[in-house]
This record gives structure tokens, C-alpha cells and sequence, in this order.
């Protein structure tokens, strides 16, 4: 079993990210094991409903529980995670592992018989969180461009799925997603203070190895990011009409012929372009211009692509675009100081130490780079390789993006 | 030597220490061994509902537009054309600030340019810097940020609760204030504010992180003695209009272009001390656990009639201010819900309280304040908690575990129907 431990004493808690991982196929997938996620999370055979969950992990001292799905590149992540209390600071020092570890096992390995109500029910949960995304209206902006960017790839489906496919799923369907998720890589990460429990890995083994069956490694998945950002795009604009007081904006592009060398130059070119309080966009579109108060870019480095949004008033629309490509052009052209370099490099450096305060942060860094880069990468080599990041490194990966689509929600009625 | 006082939780097994500086500012240290990251928090008892007091240069009693203590927030937080979050970006350290009813928040958060920040940080609030210009550039911003709560439903559910439940209290408007009334705000009227609460009596100090206690003492009091002592009186005259006892309205309801309603209920209570302040606070949480959260009947069969597919949150909000509990939860079907909590309110009311529930939560909850300890944000907001309503630090842990049935019972009498009040958010058709 693939299993790694992050050890770190200042916790008073351990958590188990225990995770599955496929390459993404379709809209189905999608759609089917949204609703797996949702439903397993509400029972097991020996825990039937949502209310013996509950009271178990009360017993279990407040132990958290839950499952989560998500997109890395092209592979789709169907993760467990427990976290609960380390018996050094519990009342007569009790211990919960061996509890833990029967429960996870439970959850995952021993799923209940589903009544068709029981489908129908979680159907209405994910038709319900696949609807209610666009009362968020800045991170609806930038999903959308997601899903604009990507609209003839799995990736550009929703993490929920499709309506009309939740809809018409069958018992059949959510019994086939089984399958496939439990016959698929599996990651297992605990991280906490472990003096004391260094057999840990031993007693997960004991305890799941026998159901783990696929031995395929996780960086040897399939993982293509430059299908998309070879092809020639066609500049396009769309809108969504809602009849809101502030406009929200994206601007979407790809990264032609990324390659994995471009990944952490991009992360620091981003520091200095759309993320960090001293960004351009920041500095130039919000600070200098007035015309927004959220204004951020992520870079979707698995997929090769920019996104940038902003609330802005929607007679400012055209202004705001052209100020955040003329950002771009600047930094293409290199229009950036030494010290926006080294202090995006420091930046970069302070969130790398921000993800080690946090145990989910750190067992997904672990597992992101194993996508990312195919092999392990500590955060030394990491923090190495982001000090010798140079000024043409920058403007080599930021001739490399290129804005394609431009989307606004709410720009018709108050323009 | 310091005049220093030590809080030890057995249960986090983490200290907070404590002291005053000369000039009267309050410290307060919380040590958090092994963590990397370091917070430095400078705070301000002052916040959106003080809109009425005497100016500290004149003497005089004085109105100022809604939504000012959050303009001074954005325009201290810089520093000669320079955005503070800026200024610490380029140390390669984060920041923010926060303005809420009661209180204005500066912070940082850094691994290793720990005493520069402080430095950076005690520089930003001593050095204030308004001009016309640099106030006027500041409106369209913060213009937008009152937009996005326009379009923003939770936040529009709340605000419309408390309108509802508050006839006179400024609790009832919006903390940042109106395009309107933004308008009026002037650099003059920034710097009576700021003289009047930002003085060292006002203010408070918070370090979260593993540091040495009396390095980090000695680093703040060298940064702030740079400064001399501000023009202080020993109180700060202050103007809250009295509230009645009665809410404002019955119900409250907005439309939005949305997808997914939102129904709050909320429950105006009297004032009450500190210490029952953080008490509400515990209660509203296990009280909320018991008999709305996921291992309670109630929502599990709200759940399994597909009415609610999220939570029913219970959550009680104290100052010096104001007092209420607010229930609040999304859903399609509204009215059902609705007239299902209302019931099942009258019925818990009047039964008794389930011993094995009540112990069950209660391990729970005692868990759940052991894991808080891994969470450096968990530490300093309590401190921000035991300042502002003048408690021990640890008092929440105390109060969780000497918690019984009866203190149950007595919470959800306040949940009555004269002092209830519905908000809505619905979708526009």
C-alpha cells in the first residue's frame, strides 16, 4: 500500500486523507460519483443512517468525517478524510486509532444496500449544490470560465456533474462508480505528531491492504495538460444576464506548450501579475483605477490555463479588460523591477510554509506534486528551486499565456 | 520587571500571557510552541455602531456617517500611496484587517520577518496619513465592496434580521454603510476618529506563535515608544441609543436574483454581562448540536423529506451592544421549513432535555475544543473574546465543562415568540 506519514509534533490531532484516483472520462463520471460522494457520506452498512455517523464520531471525541471530490489536471479525486484527537491530550490518555480505522474501513469498504428513495433523495442534494453555484456570483465567474476554457474536455464539467445525467441515474450506475473508485489508485496520507504511533502504517496495512487491488502508481496515470493549449482559439465573449448591483467578471486563457519547467515560474509570474496584494492587477486595476475591490488571477497549472476575475460596475467592463491585458503585456514585455521578482519569490516561499501549518494542506501537497512532477518534491527543493527563478523565466512563461475569452454575469441591466 | 499574568488551559495545554504597558496599552501573548507561522494582531474597541461620541481635540459631541470606522480601516491600512497589504507583501508577509461591530483588526501573519512586521505594523497605526485625494480615490473601492454585499444573500439574510430585530441600535446597519453615506466622509472626520480610539487605553496588542515572551514584549514596547503618548481621556464618551425592549418587525422580506432562498430567525434578547456573553456563545453551539445538527432527529428527518439539503445553524452574538440568536438555514421550501422549526421550538421548550444527548454533545464539544488547539486563528480570536467582554482567556473551556441540562433548558426559553423575528431572502421570479 502506498502510504506516507508527515510527522510534525506540534499537532494535537491526526489525520487520514485516504484517496482514490482516476483518470477523468465524461460528464457522467462526473455526475455519478458526485452522487456516490453524497450518498456514502450519509451511510454505511453498520453505520445505516446519518444519525449513527453522527453520534459515532461524537463518541469519537468530535472526530471528523467526510468525503470530498476534486479535479487534479486530468485525473479526478475521490478523497476520505478523518481527523481526530491524538491520545496524549485526551482524558485518560484513550485511544481512538483502532475505533478510527474500523469506521473509515466501514465507510469505505462496507457500503450499505441504497433504496432507490435514498438515490432520489442525494440526487435532489447535488441537483441542489449544482444550481446554487451561481448565487456566488464572483466564483461563479470564475467556474464558468473553467467550463468556457474547457468546453470540449471531462475537466469542463462542473466537480458535481451534469444535471440531466444526475437525474437519470440508475442504482446500476452509482454500483459501476463503486466499482471503478475502489479498484483505483489508492494514496493513503496520516500526518500529525506520530512519536508514539510509529507502527501507524503497519496498522493501516493490516487493516485495508487486502481491498486494495489496483497497483498502478499515481504518477504514472495519464496526465496530458497541452492537448488543450496547442490548439488555435477563436476570441470569444460570453454573458450570463442577472439582474445583480455589481458586475462579475472573468478573463480566461491558455498556456501554450506548458511544460512542467514552466510550473513554479509560473506561481512566481503570478505573484508579481494577479495574486499578491502587490500584483499589478491589485496595484493598477484596483489601487491606481478604483474600479474593483476583488480582483485575483489563479493559474490552473495542471490544465494549462489563466483565469482572472474581478466585481467591478458594469460601465467600467471594457476599461477593467483592457487595464488587465495591459498588465499581461507588461509583464511580457518584462515592464517588472527586481524587487516585484523577489518579493513574489517571497511569497511564494511564505505560503510554501503556510501549507505545513495546515495537515490537509500538507498531504495534498504531497499528492498534487506526485501529478504535477511525477516523483516526490520536498518543500527545501521546492524553496531551492523558487530562489533561482530568474526575470526571463518570468517572461518566458508569460509569452507562453494568451487571454482567449471574456465572460460577464450582470453586465446587461446595469451597464 | 513586568506586571505579567499567566492563563494555562489544561486542555489545550497552551498559555496565554498577559500585561499592560506603560502608556496603557494591553498585551496579550498566546505561545503557541512548534508552529512556524506568527500572527500579530493590533486591535481597536471601536467598530461600526459608535457613530455618536465626544471628539477627544474638541470636546465636543459629534455625529459621523455610517460606515466610517470601516473607511478608517481601509485608508490607515497604508501608508503614503502605499496599500499596507502592499507594504507586507513585499517583506513576502501577509496581511489583512477587518472592521466589525465592535472592534477594528489589523494583522499579519509571517514565519520568519517576525519583528519587522511588528515594527511595519506599529508604524501603520501610529502614522496616519489622510488627504483629500487619497480619501476620495478610496470611495470607488470600497463603493464595490458595498456592492458585493448588495448581491452577497447571506450576508443580505443577516443584515435584514437585525434590521428587524433593532428599532433604534446601529447594530442594524451595514458595517461598511452606503454608497450615501460613504459620501460624506472627509480626511477631517477620519482623524477625529482615529484620535479618539486609537489611543494605547483603547487598544490592544496580540502575538500568537512560538516566541520568546519577554523578547516580543521588549520588541513592542520599543515600537510603540517611538510614538509619543497620544492626548487620552480616562473614558471615552460614547453615544448608543437606548433600545427598546420590542423588535422592529415581524418579518422581513427581500428579493434577489438567486436560485437558493434563505430563511433566518432570529431572537432579539436583553443585554447581559461578559461572562454570559461567551456562556450564550457555548450554549447556542451545543444547543445547536442537540437538536439541529445532523445526529438530531429533527434534522434528519427534515433531511429525509428533502427539505433542507444544508445545515440549520444556531449561533448567539453578544456585545456590550447587543444580544440575539439567530437560526439560519437555506432551503426550497421556505414556508414549510419555517412553520417546522416554529413548531419544533414550542415542543423542545416544554421537554425535557435527553441526559444521553446532552452528554454525548457534550464529549463532543470537549473534543472539538482540544482539536481548536491545532488552529493558531482559534487562539487569538478567543483572546480577542476575554478583551472585549472583559473574561478570563479560557473561560469558553470552563464554561463547556461545568455546562448541565438545566443551563439547556433555561437557553432555549429565550427563544420565545414576542421577541422572534423572520427574515427572508427569495428569489426574484
Amino acid at each position: 500500500m502506498n502510504i506516507e506519514k508527515i510527522i510534525d509534533e506540534k499537532f494535537k490531532s491526526i489525520y487520514i486523507s485516504y484517496n482514490f484516483t482516476i483518470p477523468m472520462k465524461n460528464k457522467e463520471m462526473f455526475s455519478y460519483n458526485a452522487l456516490l460522494g453524497a450518498i456514502m457520506q450519509k451511510g454505511a452498512k453498520n453505520y445505516p443512517n446519518l444519525k449513527s455517523i453522527e453520534n459515532k464520531l461524537s463518541m469519537l471525541y468530535g472526530a471528523t468525517y467526510d468525503i470530498n471530490v476534486d479535479k487534479y489536471g486530468d485525473l479526478y479525486n475521490f478523497q476520505f478524510r478523518m481527523n481526530f484527537i491524538n491520545r496524549k491530550f485526551l482524558p485518560d490518555n484513550e485511544e481512538l486509532l483502532d475505533e478510527v480505522l474500523d469506521f473509515l474501513y466501514e465507510m469505505i469498504y462496507n457500503p450499505k444496500d441504497w433504496t432507490d428513495d435514498e438515490i432520489e433523495r442525494e440526487k435532489e442534494f447535488i441537483l441542489e449544490k449544482i444550481n446554487e453555484r451561481r448565487d456566488e456570483k464572483l466564483a461563479y465567474a470564475s467556474q464558468k470560465m473553467e467550463e468556457i476554457l474547457c468546453k470540449d474536455e471531462p475537466y469542463g464539467t462542473y466537480i458535481f456533474g451534469d444535471e440531466k445525467i444526475v437525474k437519470s441515474a440508475t442504482k446500476e450506475d452509482l454500483k459501476n462508480a463503486y466499482e471503478n473508485i475502489i479498484g483505483s489508485t489508492v494514496n493513503v496520507y496520516v500526518a500529525g505528531n506520530l512519536n508514539g504511533y510509529e507502527d501507524i502504517e503497519k496498522t493501516i496495512e493490516e487493516k485495508f491492504a487486502s481491498k486494495v487491488t489496483n497497483t498502478q502508481k499515481l504518477e504514472d496515470l495519464p496526465t496530458d495538460n497541452t492537448k488543450i493549449n496547442s490548439k488555435e482559439h477563436i476570441y470569444t465573449k460570453d454573458s450570463e444576464p442577472q439582474d445583480i448591483v455589481q458586475s462579475a467578471i472573468s478573463l480566461g486563457g491558455y498556456i501554450k506548450g506548458i511544460t512542467v519547467e514552466d510550473l513554479l515560474p509560473l506561481a512566481i509570474f503570478n505573484g508579481i501579475f494577479g495574486v499578491t496584494p502587490s500584483c499589478k492587477l491589485f496595484q493598477n486595476v484596483r489601487e491606481k483605477a478604483s474600479l474593483c475591490y476583488t480582483i485575483s488571477a489563479k493559474i490552473l497549472k495542471l490544465k494549462g490555463l489563466i483565469i482572472v476575475y474581478a466585481g467591478i460596475n458594469a460601465q467600467n467592463y471594457e476599461k477593467a479588460v483592457s487595464l488587465i491585458k495591459e498588465q499581461l503585456e507588461d509583464m511580457k514585455k518584462g515592464n517588472f523591477t527586481d524587487e516585484e521578482l523577489q518579493c513574489s519569490i517571497d511569497s511564494a516561499i511564505a505560503s510554501l510554509r503556510d501549507v505545513r501549518e495546515s495537515k490537509y494542506l500538507s498531504c495534498m501537497f504531497k499528492y498534487s506534486n506526485k501529478i504535477a512532477y511525477k516523483k516526490d518534491m520536498s518543500f527545501e527543493e521546492i524553496e531551492e528551486a523558487y530562489k533561482k527563478i530568474t526575470r526571463e523565466d518570468i517572461i518566458r512563461v508569460a509569452n507562453k499565456i494568451e487571454f482567449t475569452n471574456e465572460f460577464i454575469i450582470g453586465g446587461v441591466q446595469n451597464a | 520587571m513586568r506586571n505579567m499574568t499567566v492563563e494555562y488551559s489544561k486542555e489545550l495545554d497552551e498559555s496565554t500571557f498577559s500585561t499592560k504597558l506603560s502608556n496603557g496599552l494591553s498585551v496579550y501573548i498566546c505561545k503557541k510552541p512548534g508552529f512556524n507561522k506568527k500572527m500579530g494582531l493590533f486591535g481597536t474597541k471601536y467598530g461600526s455602531v459608535i457613530n455618536d461620541f465626544v471628539d477627544i481635540e474638541t470636546g465636543k459631541r459629534i455625529q459621523v456617517p455610517d460606515g466610517i470606522a470601516h473607511y478608517l480601516e481601509h485608508k490607515l491600512f497604508e501608508k503614503e500611496g502605499a496599500n499596507a497589504l502592499d507594504l507586507f507583501s513585499q517583506m513576502g508577509v501577509s496581511s489583512n484587517a477587518y472592521t466589525s461591530f465592535d472592534q477594528t483588526v489589523y494583522y499579519f501573519e509571517t514565519a520568519d520577518k517576525f519583528d519587522e512586521s511588528v515594527a511595519m505594523l506599529v508604524k501603520l497605526i501610529k502614522e496616519p496619513y489622510f488627504t483629500a485625494e487619497n480619501v476620495e480615490k478610496e470611495r470607488g473601492i470600497i463603493g464595490q465592496e458595498i456592492s458585493m454585499y448588495d448581491d452577497n444573500p447571506n450576508f443580505k439574510v443577516y443584515f435584514n434580521a437585525l434590521r428587524a430585530m433593532y428599532q433604534k441600535n446601529p447594530v442594524r446597519i451595514d458595517i461598511a454603510g452606503t454608497i450615501e453615506t460613504i459620501s460624506h466622509i472627509t480626511h477631517e472626520l477620519l482623524y477625529t476618529c482615529y484620535n479618539t480610539f486609537y489611543s494605547p487605553q483603547n487598544m490592544f496588542f496580540i502575538i500568537v506563535g512560538d516566541v520568546d515572551v519577554d523578547k516580543t514584549l521588549d520588541l513592542i514596547e520599543e515600537n510603540i515608544n517611538k510614538y509619543p503618548n497620544p492626548k487620552t481621556s480616562e473614558e471615552i464618551q460614547k453615544y448608543i441609543p437606548e433600545e427598546p425592549k420590542e423588535i422592529a418587525q415581524k418579518e422581513i422580506e427581500e428579493k434577489m436574483d438567486i436560485f437558493l432562498p434563505q430563511l433566518c430567525i432570529g431572537y432579539k434578547l436583553p443585554l447581559c454581562s461578559g461572562y454570559d456573553i461567551q456562556k450564550n456563545e457555548v450554549l447556542a453551539d451545543v444547543v445547536g448540536e442537540m437538536y439541529f445538527s445532523k445526529q438530531s432527529d429533527f434534522f434528519v428527518n427534515m433531511y429525509n423529506s428533502g427539505k433542507v439539503n444544508s445545515s440549520i445553524d444556531l449561533q448567539y452574538e453578544g456585545s456590550k451592544y447587543f444580544s440575539h440568536i439567530m437560526l439560519t438555514t437555506t432551503t426550497t421550501n421556505i414556508d414549510e421549513v419555517q412553520k417546522d422549526i416554529l413548531k419544533y421550538i414550542n415542543k423542545i421548550k416544554v421537554e425535557n432535555v435527553d441526559n444521553e444527548l446532552f452528554e454525548i454533545v457534550k464529549r463532543k464539544k470537549i473534543g472539538e475544543t482540544i482539536l481548536s488547539a491545532d488552529s493558531l486563528n482559534i487562539a487569538y480570536r478567543r483572546i480577542i473574546d476575554s478583551i472585549l467582554y472583559d473574561t478570563d482567556t479560557y473561560v469558553d473551556v470552563e464554561i463547556l465543562e461545568k455546562l448541565t441540562p438545566q443551563d439547556i433548558k433555561e437557553f432555549l426559553n429565550n427563544l420565545k415568540e414576542d421577541n422572534q423575528v423572520i427574515s427572508k431572502i427569495l428569489p426574484k421570479e
